[in-house]
């Protein structure tokens, strides 16, 4: 199970998160999905530092980000993410409740790989996860 | 003048020397005879006198040759005598002959002097014959000049007279301008070289704001303690210099510290200056005043522009919190009546499973009518995107997709439509909200049909317009169709939040058209929006 890669999620609202856990557990995923709070928490995570310093051997295959957060929104951590050169290689999907404009051209121009609008409609975003190929990423080794 | 003297050689001279000595021979021979020898010359001394004073010296010597010839051969022919007896009788004829030539010799010398007097009498008097000539020439010359003289003094009098009349036009002249420059509006100063006043009118007292008899005659430094360092007196200064006319605004403090605002033009007379001056002191108060408005004026716009952008941003940020948050709950509502509804053991009867269906179709009915408002909302502050349109191609996706998700029996009538130039994204909407009423409401009649066409009202518009056989509306409440929230069905008949049309206004009138519709009920609907070919600049940068 070591080369099975983690997933990261970050999402601070927890029936959200439930929701998404649940849709995601429809896949019958292998992936550990790790949760994390907020954006401080994800950076900390990504870049091992406060709680997680000195996390050893943790690879992630790929990142749900929620834009908004408090203290650092999923904009911010996408920014981190793409001007890092190890991480920048790591595929983002942004989970969004909506469909603003700024923030979608925002997080391509950083660089995003899949923006999701968050449905009303539950069975919709299960389609939504689906059509963005997260399966693909996650199961295919992303090059080290 | 030179004398030329002649002799006496007239032939006159001869004979009259010959009678007289023959009428002296005759004399002494006849009558005479007796006197005796020795006096034989008494008759011809006379006659030889007579003969040398009245002929000159050659008529003496003929006369004494005639004599001696006489004494010589005549007288012995009548008296049978010799008249040379002896010495005495020799000497006598010397002396005869001696007398008788210097007689003549001196006669001949009186008659030159007196033909020389009498040359020099002629002479004298063609001197003075000249000399009256030459006299009465200058008397001429006189009296032309006398006659100019007096021409002259005519001529000078004429003039006299024309120059007095000239001088009195020309002082009533300008008596006329000066009564104008007295009583004009502006106010008119003369200043000498040596800058005193010359001249002043009555509204230059006024503009002064002292009485002209303060000033005349005085300096302008002196009236205007000061004066020297303002730029209207570098003005004058300059223009008495450079003779070159200028014009200025000015503003004048007086020495009491009011202030007024004059209009001046300096211009250079043979005087000095001349100064012009007009009060614009309302004016320039009026345009201070206008001035402070406008500043005022900018400053309450910048102020207005400042909270206009503020209640934007904090719009944006309400419509962004909206969006996020208002359909969090929503989302959360749905999804766990799905994941309710999908666990086995959720003993739920059917009236519990109804009203699991109620609050889903609730939620996802406030979910849509977020999601217009928001779109109704973005469409008002996007700017626009202009493209090139493709509106065949955009049709037809509308339709397609539109298709999927409703009843199939629909007939199409699509024309071949042209490109237009807008925002692709917002004209989809309006595509997707006026094909979508179609389809919405033409679904309860038999034969749905719907067309979608265009036509071009003149050079500079499009018009596109969509039409169903529909449910119709009623003309009277056609203004309300594109009003936000306006609804001419309830619910319950069609879905929907009213939101729609009021987009595709919005959207329309960005791109600088305008939409309207018809209608009957029961019978179907039109809509139409206009859009230019061109499209318009202002609503480009819009």
């Amino acid at each position: 199970m070591k080369n099975i890669k983690k997933i990261l999620y970050v999402e601070d609202n927890p029936r959200d998160r439930e929701l998404t856990l649940s849709a995601l557990e429809e896949f019958n995923l292998v992936n550990e999905i790790i949760c994390v709070q907020d954006g401080e928490e994800a950076l900390n995570y990504l870049f091992k530092k406060g709680k997680y310093a000195g996390l050893e051997n943790d690879s992630i295959g790929a990142i749900l980000l929620d834009i908004k957060m408090p203290k650092i929104d999923g904009i911010e951590v996408l920014r981190r993410i793409k001007s890092d050169d190890k991480l920048k290689l790591i595929p983002v999907v942004m989970l969004t409740s909506s469909r603003e404009e700024r923030d979608l051209v925002e997080s391509y121009s950083l660089g995003v790989n899949a923006y999701v609008v968050k449905p009303v409609d539950f069975m919709e975003f299960i389609n939504a996860i689906k059509s963005v190929g997260l399966f693909w990423a996650i199961l295919n080794e992303t090059p080290e | 003048m030179e004398v030329k003297y002649k002799l006496n050689n007239n032939w006159k001279n001869y004979l009259i020397a010959f009678l007289v000595i023959a009428f002296a021979a005759s004399l002494r021979i006849w009558p005479l005879q007796s006197l005796g020898l020795r006096t034989v010359w008494v008759t011809f001394y006379p006659s030889v006198m007579l003969v040398a004073v009245f002929g000159g010296l050659y008529a003496g010597l003929l006369a004494t040759a005639l004599s001696c010839s006489t004494a010589l051969f005549l007288w012995p022919l009548f008296v049978n005598k010799p008249f040379i007896n002896d010495f005495g009788d020799y000497l006598g004829m010397s002396v005869f002959i001696f007398t008788c030539v210097m007689m003549s010799v001196v006669s001949e010398l009186i008659l030159r002097a007196r033909q020389k007097i009498k040359q020099a009498n002629s002479l004298l008097e063609s001197v003075n014959r000249d000399l009256e000539l030459e006299v009465s020439s200058r008397r001429n010359a006189e009296n032309e000049l006398k006659a100019h003289k007096d021409k002259l003094e005519e001529t000078v009098n004429e003039r006299t007279i024309q120059l007095k009349n000239a001088n009195e036009i020309l002082s009533k002249s300008e008596e006329r301008f000066r009564s104008t420059l007295d009583c004009m509006l502006e106010g008119c100063q003369i200043l000498g070289f040596d800058l005193r006043y010359i001249y002043i009118n009555d509204a230059a007292d006024i503009h002064n704001r002292r009485p002209k008899e303060q000033l005349l005659g005085n300096r302008y430094e002196d009236m205007w303690p000061g004066i020297e360092k303002t730029h209207v007196y570098e003005v004058i200064k300059s223009c008495l210099e450079s003779r070159i006319a200028q014009q200025m605004e000015n503003e004048f403090t007086f020495p009491n510290g009011s202030r007024g605002w004059f209009e001046l033009s300096i211009q250079p007379v043979p005087e000095g200056v001349f100064i012009l001056s007009n009060d614009i002191t309302p004016r320039k108060m009026i345009e201070n005043d206008l001035r402070n408005l406008n500043i005022e004026l900018e400053k309450r716009v910048f102020d207005r522009t400042a909270q206009l952008a503020e209640i934007n941003n904090e719009l944006e940020s309400f419509t962004y919190s909206v969006s996020h948050d208002l359909r969090a709950p929503l989302r959360h509502i749905n999804g766990f009546i799905d994941l309710l509804l999908r666990s086995n053991d959720n003993n739920l009867n059917d009236k519990g499973k109804r009203y699991l269906d109620i609050i889903s179709s609730s939620s996802k009915q406030m979910g849509q009518l977020i999601d217009d408002l928001l779109n109704f909302s973005r469409t008002g502050r996007a700017s626009l995107q202009i493209r090139d349109i493709d509106t065949n191609k955009l049709v037809t996706q509308v339709i397609n997709n539109l298709i999927d998700s409703s009843s199939g029996n629909i007939t199409w009538s699509v024309s071949d439509l042209p490109d237009i130039i807008g925002d692709p994204s917002l004209l989809e909407i309006v595509f997707i909200n006026l094909i979508g009423n179609a389809v919405k409401y033409s679904a309860r009649v038999k034969n749905p049909c719907i067309e979608i066409g265009f036509t071009r009202n003149d050079i500079s518009q499009f018009i596109f317009f969509v039409k169903d056989n529909g449910a119709g509306f009623d003309m009277n409440y056609s203004d309300k169709l594109f009003g936000v929230f306006q609804r001419l069905h309830s619910s319950d008949e069609y879905e929907g939040t009213g939101v729609g049309l009021a987009t595709v206004r919005r959207i329309i009138q960005k791109h600088g058209g305008e939409t309207w519709a018809e209608g009957e009920v029961g019978k179907g609907a039109v809509f139409f929006f206009s859009i230019p070919v061109v499209p318009e600049t202002a609503f480009i940068t819009s």
